[in-house]
């Protein structure tokens, strides 16, 4: 039942991403509101975490609107895992520090992977090359940044309240 | 440092794997059905969402321009008057138009056929594109152009499914379309730049372009017919030593503000 109420949730996220998210863009960046989910759900401390979660509603979104097909959900992908790994590996998930970082991490590994996929997949012949310019770099990656960054803290932030809820008592204690 | 999990190394190759696989159904276009399945199932929710954001950007937009009513109203009725003065001319010249073809018996001009369809979704990712209600069921084929009301371009269709279609827009980087100019009869390329602003590229440096002229299509790509308002000319900037002018177009229509846009059909 609650994987069910989560799944639906997130997928409840990925039509407000197709449908609403794009009104609230600033400087040509949507906040998205997937990629804060998977991130916060990759920055969140536990072993075991089921990513299917994320993975249909990423896969669902990237058949109805995702262009080229695939991009958006490789990409999800590979931030999961690295973020996940980054943060088991290296950081201790339950200060405020070390969210912060693998927020910022995650979403400039999310912008450099959609640049890289992008050339990856015109490359391939499954897309039209895109023509990056400098303002790709110096303007759409900082507000990426800020608003992503900013969106992905609260969801991390919601995760927490939830589990404060069900638990009497923060998972987390932070420093 | 902990060594790497091998039961999350496989899961993630195993995912890796599946949307390898997927990527290449796609490119065989054997994803064609639960394409349409999803956005299907996806459409009630997609269309609610796009209502109900629509109505609050609306009434939004409404109180935010309350005190500058009386300023546009004042504006927009001197703009009447001239458009006015202007149609009239114009439905005079059209009339002697039709009775000079008729003359040198040229026939008369076809109509163009289109199709409303409603915008209900964006795309999530790198580029500058939505999604419209209607597909090849209902004649869109890829590569029609896409306008908004009065002719002003809005882009053209890059993917067609069943009962929906991709709608790459003008504001897009990959977006190339031969304009021409109103007045000047400077020709050039319109290309999209990250959503922002369109910009005028391969105008000569000694091109006499003025700021304020109308850029129209000028009917050299294929798929886009001429006479297609594309924008207006906000800023021409010339450097020395460079052959190409700078040009900046100010879109004819705010792409964010776009509930409905009709697909000519060909």
């Amino acid at each position: 039942m609650r994987n069910i109420l989560i799944f639906l949730a997130v997928l409840l996220a990925a039509v407000l991403q197709a449908s609403v998210m794009p009104q609230l863009a600033l400087a040509n960046v949507t906040p998205s509101l997937v990629l804060a989910g998977v991130l916060a759900w990759a920055i969140w401390p536990q072993e075991q975490k089921p990513i299917w979660i994320f993975l249909v509603p990423a896969l669902l979104l990237d058949l109805v609107v995702g262009r080229p097909f695939g991009l958006l959900t490789l990409n999800l992908m590979l931030v999961f895992f690295g973020v996940d790994w980054l943060a088991s590996s290296f950081f201790k998930q339950s200060n405020w520090p070390a969210i912060f970082s693998l927020t910022l991490i995650g979403v400039l590994f999310f912008e450099l992977g959609n640049w890289l996929l992008s050339w990856i997949f015109a490359a391939l012949g499954l897309a039209a090359s895109l023509k990056f310019s400098a303002f790709y770099f110096y303007a759409t990656w900082p507000t990426s940044l800020i608003l992503n960054g900013f969106l992905c803290l609260v969801v991390w932030w919601l995760f927490n309240q939830i589990r404060f809820i069900k638990s009497n008592g923060p998972i987390t204690k932070f420093k | 440092m902990k060594s790497v999990n091998k039961s999350k190394l496989i899961k993630f190759l195993v995912i890796l794997a599946a949307i390898f696989l997927l990527i290449f159904f796609n490119f065989r276009g054997w994803l064609s059905f639960p394409k349409n399945l999803t956005y299907w199932v996806s459409y009630p929710f997609l269309k609610l969402f796009q209502t109900v954001d629509n109505k609050i950007a609306s009434t939004w937009h409404f109180w935010v321009t309350l005190k500058d009513l009386n300023k546009e109203n004042a504006e927009l009725k001197s703009a009447n008057q001239l458009m006015w003065q202007q149609n009239a001319q114009l439905k005079e010249m059209a009339r002697e138009n039709e009775a000079l073809r008729q003359q040198l018996g040229l026939g008369q001009l076809t109509k163009q056929r289109l199709i409303m369809a409603n915008v209900v979704g964006y795309s999530p990712s790198l580029g500058q594109y939505f999604l419209v209600d209607k597909g090849s069921n209902e004649g869109v084929v890829l590569d029609s152009a896409v306008v908004a009301a009065n002719n002003f371009l809005v882009g053209r269709v890059v993917e067609v499914n069943k009962n929906y279609s991709k709608v790459l827009l003008l504001s897009d980087s990959n977006s190339l379309v031969n304009v021409v100019a109103q007045d000047s009869r400077v020709s050039g390329l319109v290309r999209g730049s990250h959503g922002l602003v369109l910009n005028l590229e391969m105008v000569p440096i000694d091109a006499a372009l003025k700021s304020g002229e109308t850029v129209l299509t000028s009917g050299l790509n294929d798929e886009i017919p001429k006479g297609l308002i594309v924008g207006q000319v906000a800023e021409v900037v010339k450097k020395e030593n460079e052959i190409w002018q700078q040009v900046t177009i100010q879109p004819a229509v705010d792409f964010k503000k776009i509930e409905q846009v009709f697909i000519l059909l060909r």
